[in-house]
């Protein structure tokens, strides 16, 4: 599904070069759980933005399905972000003045789902997600296991076939972070690919990998 | 999707209802003004075009050349309409409209007078469309006897009475019978008359000491023309009739189209209350200025909002909203805000009218084509200033990366608090404009109206050519001895004749035209001061809002209240000492060309533009010092807390 080869990233400042990222190779099966830990500044967001195609790397290939990414245009793009791609912030971060519903129901608009089966499908994740009263709720009257569950929600409304997930349970209570993880592993059983971000190692137990970057580089990788 | 769009845009009017009054509300000021200049304008461009003929009506003016220097008469003598009517070909119509100075008129026990009592030819109302409301048609003023009233004036002597029969004493005298009562014409005109008699009737009642004095006596003469008649080919057989009985060419006739009498009209001893192009320029620009005030206080509330859209941007594209998508939701978003600033703008307009009406003396409605002038104008504008305001968000929050957007990298940085700084400086730049054009143009009046009298005076001096002309005329009359009995003068006017004559009819209207103008600048100016402080007022929110913790720390540090005002101050003075410095040289150049149309002016005086400069400073100043106050008095405890 997704294959790095030899991706670097670097900011200039002024004439100095600052690498981020160095050399990373990388293979990402379609089904796979897969979890990047790493010291704080290793990189780890950098690469996951990289994947989802929200940065671009200063050199290297990245192959999407085969496709390299590095040549689509701003609206292929959009349109993979659209319908296979999900993404999982730290921070919750959803749309402040729309409710609960609304939030959910965006990406479904802006991938022209009609009226009907946009319902059923916002109440049949409203349903899955145990999150059916606080529909008419706006995100800051949730709490923020709440926010970060919706948040996973939105993430899955689009059925996507990956989604990368950065630090999902970091502002959590060790509760609210088991059920979020949960979810995850769930979706990874019925078949999306799964890539997150973590600085726990009981969080990474869930994948079925794991790459540990340190300083830009692929320190180690260790399967489950 | 346009749920959702519209949901998320009336959840940010509400959560910043302040911002968002400030914001509609002040566009909607600026397009009322705008709005009803428009009309005014569109009101000014539309004289006498509402008869069904205008295009091949004219009306005689003389021209007399002098040695010292020639000059244009809007009046003709009362004998060249019976010259005239029969002997030229392609002349469908001819009428005089002499204006017989204040005669009484008497019903019953009610007796006026009436300054406003116009005597003209039968043929008067076939030429011109003045819809007759009760009574006879175009017939009206075939005899002698008859008497035509405005609907006005008919309430004023019968209420409401049918008019039409009734018997009214002229001065002492002769009695006339009300044979029409005319309606408010369908649209602006020129010509200004409370009651219409035939001109037979003025010989007849012995006012031909009024005649006497010919081309300065208020007589106007007009004709009709076949259709495609060449007009130059008609004014030299209307000369070389004229001149058939006088050889000297010391004067001859030329025509001016109807429709162009009220704006176009420089001529000497022409009807009250006409237009002026200077005053149609001033409006216009005054109109444009208010508007971009406005404009730019709707830019700069729109762009410092979107600062907090940038997430949701963000967000949007992160979930497969395309930038197109956004582009169209920011652009959607503020062209519609700006409609709900038109719609309130529409009802502002309507209340305001009644003023607007009595401080321009028109009568202006905002139905029929005027509504569709407001409509065609008022959505342009909504057009234009929602795509300007609606670009910042549009087309430079939608350029970034999502990414870049979430983490909140985008603050409102220095470059953009620099244009909205600019923003103001430019509004405070016009604001000062405006003042000084206030003080400016109601000088170069008081100037023009202390003045007038030597006008008058050099007018006496030309009335020796205007005698030789009479006498030239009479030769015409009593050689072509067809229509009327035309009695000639049996005195010459004297130098008091004359000026009372002038006074009357010239000098006294433009005194209140005049003070108009000035009262319309006046409250325009005030409206844009205001709308420039809800611009700064906008400003001084935002930046106190960013130097909320600053102010916090500097009050730990130990500043003194005095100290944080004297700081909050010296930004807004420094700006809008920037703005004095623009606005002066702009300003200079603009009222230099209004002054250059006057023959006499005053000069321009740098004291004009510091006296308002302090005026803006002293607003300004009040304007902001709440703002001032309520951070000065910020509980540092409170600031650093909330970190
Ligand atoms: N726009 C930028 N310009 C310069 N340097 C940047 C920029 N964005 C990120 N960096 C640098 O890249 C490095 C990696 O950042 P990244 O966010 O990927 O770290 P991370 O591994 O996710 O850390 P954390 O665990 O703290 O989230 C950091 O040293 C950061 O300073
Ligand atoms: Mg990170």
């Amino acid at each position: 599904m997704i294959k790095l080869l030899d991706i670097e990233k670097y900011y200039t400042n002024g004439y100095i070069k600052t690498y981020v990222l160095r050399g990373i190779n990388l293979e990402v099966e379609e089904g796979e759980f897969l979890t990047i830990m790493g010291p704080s500044g290793a990189g780890k967001s950098t690469l996951l933005h990289i994947l989802g195609m929200l940065d671009s790397p200063s050199n290297g290939d990245y192959l999407f399905y085969d496709t390299p990414v590095q040549r689509l245009r701003e609206k292929q793009k959009s349109e993979l972000h659209k319908n296979h791609i999900g993404f999982v912030f730290q921070s919750y971060h959803l749309i402040d003045e729309l409710t609960v519903y609304e939030n959910l129901e965006t990406p479904l608009l802006y991938k022209k789902i009609k009226g009907s089966e946009r319902k059923a499908r916002v109440a049949d994740v409203l349903d899955r997600f145990q999150i059916v009263a606080k529909k008419d709720l706006f995100p800051y009257q949730l709490s923020g296991g709440q926010q970060q569950l919706v948040g996973v929600a939105r993430a899955v409304i689009s059925e996507p076939k990956l989604i990368l997930a950065d630090e999902p349970t970091g502002n959590l209570n060790s509760a609210q972070g088991k059920e979020i993880m949960g979810m995850l592993k769930k979706l990874n059983k019925e078949g999306v690919t799964i890539i997150q971000v973590t600085h726990s190692e009981e969080k990474a137990k869930y994948g079925n990998r794991t790459i540990h970057l340190l300083d830009g580089w692929v320190e180690k990788e260790d399967q489950n | 999707m346009w749920r959702n769009y519209f949901k998320i845009a009336a959840r940010n009017i509400s959560k910043h209802h302040g911002y968002s009054f400030l914001n509609i509300f002040g566009l909607a000021l600026g397009m009322t003004c705008t709005l009803m200049i428009l009309l005014w304008v569109q009101d000014e461009l539309r004289y006498d075009r509402f008869h069904f003929n205008s295009k091949s009506l004219y009306r005689i003016t003389t021209f007399v050349q002098s040695p010292d220097q020639d000059y244009s008469l809007a009046r003709t003598p009362v004998s060249l309409a019976s010259a005239i009517k029969t002997s030229i070909p392609g002349i469908k119509g001819v009428s005089r409209f002499f204006q017989v100075q204040r005669r009484s008129l008497k019903y019953n026990n009610i007796r006026f007078f009436e300054n406003e009592l116009v005597a003209v030819d039968p043929q008067f109302l076939r030429m011109f469309d003045f819809t007759i409301l009760e009574g006879e048609g175009p017939q009206a003023l075939t005899e002698t006897s008859s008497i035509v009233l405005t609907e006005a004036l008919a309430r004023k002597y019968f209420g409401e009475e049918p008019a039409v029969g009734k018997i009214i004493t002229l001065d002492q005298g002769t009695k006339l019978t009300v044979t029409a009562v005319l309606s408010n014409p369908a649209g602006p005109t020129h010509f200004i008359f409370s009651a219409l008699i035939p001109f037979r009737s003025v010989i007849d009642s012995g006012l031909e000491y009024d005649i006497g004095s010919t081309v300065n006596s208020p007589n106007y003469t007009y004709i009709k023309l076949q259709a495609a008649k060449d007009i130059h080919v008609i004014a030299s057989k209307i000369n070389t009739v004229a001149r058939l009985y006088h050889k000297e060419k010391a004067f001859s006739f030329q025509l001016q189209p109807l429709t162009s009498i009220h704006l176009n009209s420089t001529l000497e001893g022409d009807v009250a209350g006409h237009g002026s192009p200077g005053h149609l320029y001033l409006f216009s620009v005054l109109a444009l200025i208010v508007l971009i005030i406005a404009c730019i206080n709707f830019m700069n509330l729109t762009t410092a909002r979107s600062g907090n859209r940038a997430k949701e941007i963000g967000l949007r594209k992160l979930v497969g909203g395309q930038r197109k998508d956004l582009i169209f939701q920011f652009y959607a978003e503020t062209i519609a805000i700006a409609f709900l600033a038109l719609l309130l703008s529409m009802v502002l307009i309507e209340l305001a009218l009644p003023f607007f009406n009595q401080l321009t003396g028109k009568n202006l409605i905002a139905g029929g084509d005027s509504f569709k002038l407001i409509t065609v104008g008022g959505i342009l504008v909504t057009l234009v200033t929602g795509l300007l305001a609606g670009s910042y968000p549009a087309l430079f929050i939608t350029s970034f990366k999502p990414i870049t957007l979430l983490k909140g990298a985008l603050r409102i940085g220095p470059a953009n608090l620099l244009v909205r700084r600019v923003l103001v400086v430019v509004q405070f730049s016009l604001a000062i404009s405006l003042i000084s054009s206030v003080f400016i143009v109601s000088k170069q009046l008081d100037y023009m109206q202390s003045t007038s009298m030597d006008i008058i005076k050099e007018d006496v001096e030309k009335s020796t050519l205007d005698i030789a002309l009479r006498q030239s005329i009479q030769g015409v009359q009593e050689a072509s001895g067809a229509g009327e009995n035309v009695i000639s003068a049996n005195r010459p006017a004297s130098y008091n004749d004359l000026h009372s004559i002038m006074i009357d009819s010239t000098m006294g209207d433009p005194y209140d035209t005049v003070s108009r103008i000035r009262l319309l600048l006046s409250v325009f100016t005030i409206i844009a001061m205001i709308l420039s402080c809800i611009g700064l007022y906008g400003l001084a929110l935002f930046l106190s809002q960013q130097r909320f913790k600053e102010i916090g720390i500097r009050k730990v540090l130990g500043a003194s209240m005095a100290g944080i005002t004297v700081l909050m101050l010296k930004e807004c003075i420094q700006w809008i000492v920037v703005a004095a410095i623009i606005s002066l040289p702009v300003a200079y150049l603009l009222l230099d060309r209004w002054l250059s149309q006057f023959q006499y002016y005053i000069p321009l005086s740098v004291w004009i533009f510091v006296q308002s400069t302090i005026i803006a400073l002293v607003v300004a100043i009040i304007t902001v010092s709440s703002q001032v106050i309520r951070s000065a008095m910020t509980n540092p405890a409170h600031v650093l807390q909330q970190e």
